[in-house]
């Protein structure tokens, strides 16, 4: 089912913001249901035995960082949706998440918008995600595509990067 | 030194106690503008 329901995997060491996150994401979506984890090295485990759709984590964790996470689940889940969500700023750490295959990068900013964003690029990139899955399954991908060091959207996924801060009114 | 605001990242923060999901999480660092906008939501909610 590609418009199902979608259950994200938010990893963070922040018990509050791991609340606050999975409060307003639902609030915004009432199709995402948020499963949170404080530990990133649990991350694989969890991967292995939930029927998880999304993962998004924070950068700085004292265990690991976003990044490094992301490397870890793509060596299993080369094309599971991964979405870094972090406050850190600049430009090189969206185009190093990218380049270590994670599907978004959206930037935390003073209020709540930033939650509607992110909702919005989980459902994004999980209904990407879904539909090129479906292609698979049906036979209808290009042999060698998606080729398998790169994200399946990688050439046309978006980053908060070119945003106005608080980020588009989409 | 102050932790950054844990829901932004700016450096101005007080510490501030948030009821979220039937759970109170005492001393959240958070700048005056998101503690604002997070109570304001989570009263509506």
């Amino acid at each position: 089912m590609i418009f199902g329901d979608i259950t994200v995997l938010h990893v963070d060491d922040d018990a509050a913001i791991r609340d606050l996150t999975a409060e307003f994401l639902e609030a915004v979506d009432d199709t995402i249901d948020v499963r949170s984890e404080p530990d990133p090295n649990a991350v694989p485990a969890r991967l292995d035995a939930e029927p998880l759709d999304c993962v998004v984590s924070d950068f700085h964790m004292p265990e690991c960082t976003g990044l490094e996470l992301c490397s870890a689940v793509r060596n299993e889940h080369p094309w599971l949706p991964f979405i870094l969500f972090t406050s850190e700023r600049g430009e090189e750490l969206a185009e190093d998440a990218l380049s270590r295959g994670a599907t978004d990068f959206v930037r935390k900013a003073t209020g709540t918008h930033h939650y509607t964003i992110l909702a919005n690029r989980i459902t994004i990139a999980v209904t990407r995600h879904r539909a090129i899955q479906r292609l698979r399954e049906v036979d209808a991908l290009p042999n060698g595509w998606p080729p398998a060091a790169a994200t399946p959207d990688r050439e046309t996924s978006r980053t908060s990067e070119s945003e106005p801060e608080g980020g588009f009114d989409s | 030194m102050d932790p950054d605001c844990v829901n932004c990242g700016a450096p101005d923060t007080a510490r501030y106690e948030l009821m979220v999901r039937n759970t109170t999480h005492e001393g959240v660092p958070l700048c005056e503008e998101c503690y604002e906008a997070i109570s304001d939501e989570l009263d509506e909610a």
